[in-house]
């Protein structure tokens, strides 16, 4: 008898919650736009790529200014850095309003003086708004005048010799061969000091069977599915309020039914939208990521497993708080830290130390964390078997303390 | 049966049902009549379940409730005052949840769904979410949940609260085929005219205490053979009563804005009242009601029945 009465639990709580088919949605949408727009701010391997603007007035215009704004076209820098030559008037306007990150202003006599040997002066104005970029570009010109400073230390003669070749005066064959002879000895003589071989360094390449490297939104993706599983614990747990509001579990308290079954009706329920939410998203990512198919099993296993006992921690404290509303804001506002500090947001790899070690002592941080062992490290299917254990345990122990709370729960007025 | 002996139950300090007992019988509608607030809720609460008493013994068709709960509650239906309807459902499948919720399945509780929805008049509309029925329907469906499992024993609080004069009727009809059936019913309500219409015997709650118990005849007699005057006005030599007493009227209520009394066959004798009421003041309206409970409840509490303190 009191199967049949879970079993129509089990079935009207499914019927209306596919009837209330946004509510279901958003549950597995939300995180997959969340994490659709991390993938977009992030790029598809996770690599923050910040683009400014560096504005450049060249008022020497010479072969060696060109060479000092060219090093900004150089490398990774190319790629952080559009540049744009302005003149001074221009550029200021443009700083004026934010629109650039950084301003290079290269002096007239700039070649000249550096080759006569005289203070020269390359002017940086950076955009206060900015933080990274302009702190990029200033220690790129540090560095680089850093290597003039030594260039006119140890070549100054080649320079002046170099400084005529420039300025058109005519050098002989010999000349040239001698300035260049000049420079490796410079540099033979000085090898010692430059590239002092303190450490003997052996490379050597060994064979792994490591996969390779992982996407960011492959990283991403356990804690998307914990997102949705938190959202749909958190609505789930919710709908004992409404029922309570409806009088269906009151008028209960009459009937010869226990409540306990009503308990397994709805924690029945919950187990198969887990198991539906996983087979979405775990589908989900059998396309975008090409997860092996024999994982998904494990995947829906896990998910179902961590569904539940965040659904228990979302009923006790739904079954505590004296009003719906309460319940509601509670419950809810829980949601958020837990997603944030249980690596839905962002991967605990990328999570400050301090934050890590709070996240993986929550329910879904310690689930999900086991939950990557296995899935992004690539360990044995064994490093599960624990985490299961534990949450077992806990979704048993909610059961009976869940269900000690619910009859005064069906009880309050 | 269902037999109450001595229910107390208390909120916060405040006795909402103070040692109350009565019993209604197989085939027998029992009305519990009262004004908002009087404990009718609370008693049935009590008996039904929902509710916790302090102290005192129920017991459903020989079921205490405390020792053989599961046995009483299974011989007892409820239909509660608030509604108990999943509104997102259909009215089928809202009945399939309580009829499971009484050990129903199977093809017993499909053939009593298709009766109880004809005997409350709403097999057509069986498909139909619930949140699209008007509030009579949604009684009626309340109703009909209450008695999937033919109970032995059913208990109505106020069931046609609000609800249209087609539901009221369907829900009165339902209720005496129950009692003819050989139902035990409780039924409170403060509408006079369902409680004299339905009811074998009758106990008028107030402040939580049963005031006056009997058949319908008998509390009628209490009231006499007598009718109700209400004289509205502006009354300001109170102190002259005693004349009213004179002529032979039983004073219920008497303020500086409304007196009520009792006095046999008020129509021969209107002339007289009026004239030695004006002698205590101006009369701006007059009304007379024949001896009912009504009467009898202002005769006992000196309040009307549907005053909501």
């Amino acid at each position: 008898m009191n199967s049949f009465f879970s079993y129509t639990v089990f079935r009207n709580t499914q019927t209306k919650l596919f009837k209330e088919k946004w509510q279901l949605s958003m549950w597995i949408l939300i995180p997959v736009m969340m994490a659709g727009l991390f993938s977009l701010i992030s790029g598809s391997d996770g690599n923050a790529r910040p683009v400014g603007t560096l504005l450049v007035t060249d008022n020497d215009g010479s072969f060696l200014s060109q060479l000092f704004v060219g090093s900004f076209n150089q490398g990774p820098l190319a790629e952080m850095f559009i540049l744009k030559a302005k003149t001074k008037e221009q550029a200021i306007k443009i700083m004026d309003k934010g629109e650039a990150s950084v301003w290079l202003e290269i002096e007239k006599d700039f070649t000249q003086n550096f080759l006569d040997e005289k203070p020269t002066s390359i002017k940086l104005v950076k955009n206060p708004s900015q933080k990274i970029l302009p702190q990029i570009a200033e220690t790129m010109v540090g560095t680089l005048s850093d290597g003039g400073h030594y260039i006119q230390l140890l070549f100054s003669k080649e320079l002046k010799q170099f400084k005529n070749l420039l300025t058109g005066k005519n050098i002989s064959d010999a000349d040239i061969a001698l300035m260049t002879v000049q420079i490796k000895h410079t540099i033979d003589n000085l090898e010692d000091q430059l590239f002092p071989p303190q450490i003997k360094a052996e490379k050597q390449v060994v064979k792994t069977n490591k996969a390779p490297s992982k996407s960011f939104m492959l990283f991403m993706f356990p804690g998307i599915m914990f997102m949705a599983l938190l959202f749909s614990s958190q609505g789930m747990a919710q709908d004992f309020w409404k029922d309570k509001t409806q009088g269906i579990i009151s008028r209960l308290l009459s009937s010869p039914v226990g409540l306990n079954h009503y308990m397994i009706g709805k924690l029945s329920s919950s187990a198969i939208i887990f198991v539906f939410i996983a087979i979405l998203l775990g589908g989900l990512g059998l396309i975008l990521f090409n997860i092996e198919i024999k994982k998904i099993g494990v995947i829906i296993l896990w998910l179902m497993l961590s569904g539940l006992a965040l659904w228990s921690l979302m009923l006790f404290l739904s079954l505590l708080l004296p009003t719906e509303k309460s319940a509601n804001l509670v419950t809810q506002g829980m949601v958020f830290p837990l997603m944030m500090l249980g690596g839905s947001f962002f991967p605990f790899d990328s999570m400050p130390k301090w934050m890590v070690v709070i996240g993986e002592k929550l329910p879904n941080g310690y689930l999900l964390q086991s939950f990557n062992s296995w899935f992004i490290k690539d360990q044995a299917l064994s490093i599960l078997l624990i985490p299961a254990i534990t949450a077992l345990t806990f979704i048993v122990l909610m059961f009976i303390i869940n269900n000690s709370l619910f009859a005064k729960f069906a009880r309050r007025r | 049966m269902i037999e109450v002996k001595n229910l107390i139950k208390q909120f916060a300090g405040i006795t909402a049902v103070d040692t109350i007992s009565f019993s209604a019988k197989t085939g027998e509608i029992f009305g519990l009549l009262g004004p908002n607030g009087a404990g009718k809720s609370t008693a049935i609460n009590c008996i039904s379940g929902l509710l916790k008493a302090d102290d005192g013994s129920v017991e459903i068709n020989g079921y205490n409730t405390n020792s053989d709960s599961n046995k009483a509650k299974s011989s007892l239906g409820l239909v509660p005052q608030e509604l108990a309807l999943y509104e997102d459902l259909s009215a089928y499948e809202n009945l399939v949840f309580w009829g499971s919720a009484y050990g129903l399945s199977g093809e017993k509780l499909e053939s009593r769904i298709q009766e109880v929805l004809v005997d409350v008049g709403l097999e057509t509309r069986q498909k139909e979410p619930v949140k699209q029925f008007s509030g009579g329907m949604k009684r009626r469906l309340n109703f009909a949940c209450a008695i999937l499992h033919k109970p032995a024993a059913l208990l109505l609080d106020e069931p046609t609260v609000g609800v249209d004069p087609q539901s009221r009727e369907h829900l009165l009809h339902a209720t005496l085929k129950l009692k003819h059936a050989g139902t035990a019913v409780i039924y409170t309500t403060h509408y006079m005219e369902e409680a004299e219409r339905l009811c074998d015997h009758l106990a008028i709650m107030d402040k939580g205490k049963v005031i006056a118990a009997g058949t319908v005849e008998q509390l009628r007699k209490q009231v006499g053979e007598r009718d109700l005057i209400t004289l509205v006005g502006n009354y300001k030599n109170l102190d002259n009563k005693q004349q009213l007493l004179d002529i032979g009227a039983e004073i219920l209520e008497i303020s500086s804005e409304e007196i009520r009394i009792l006095i046999p066959e008020a129509s021969t004798c209107l002339t007289q009242v009026l004239a030695t009421v004006e002698s205590l003041g101006q009369v701006n309206q007059v009304n007379i009601q024949q001896a009912n409970l009504e009467s009898l409840f202002i005769k006992l509490t000196g309040r009307a029945l549907r005053d909501d303190t």
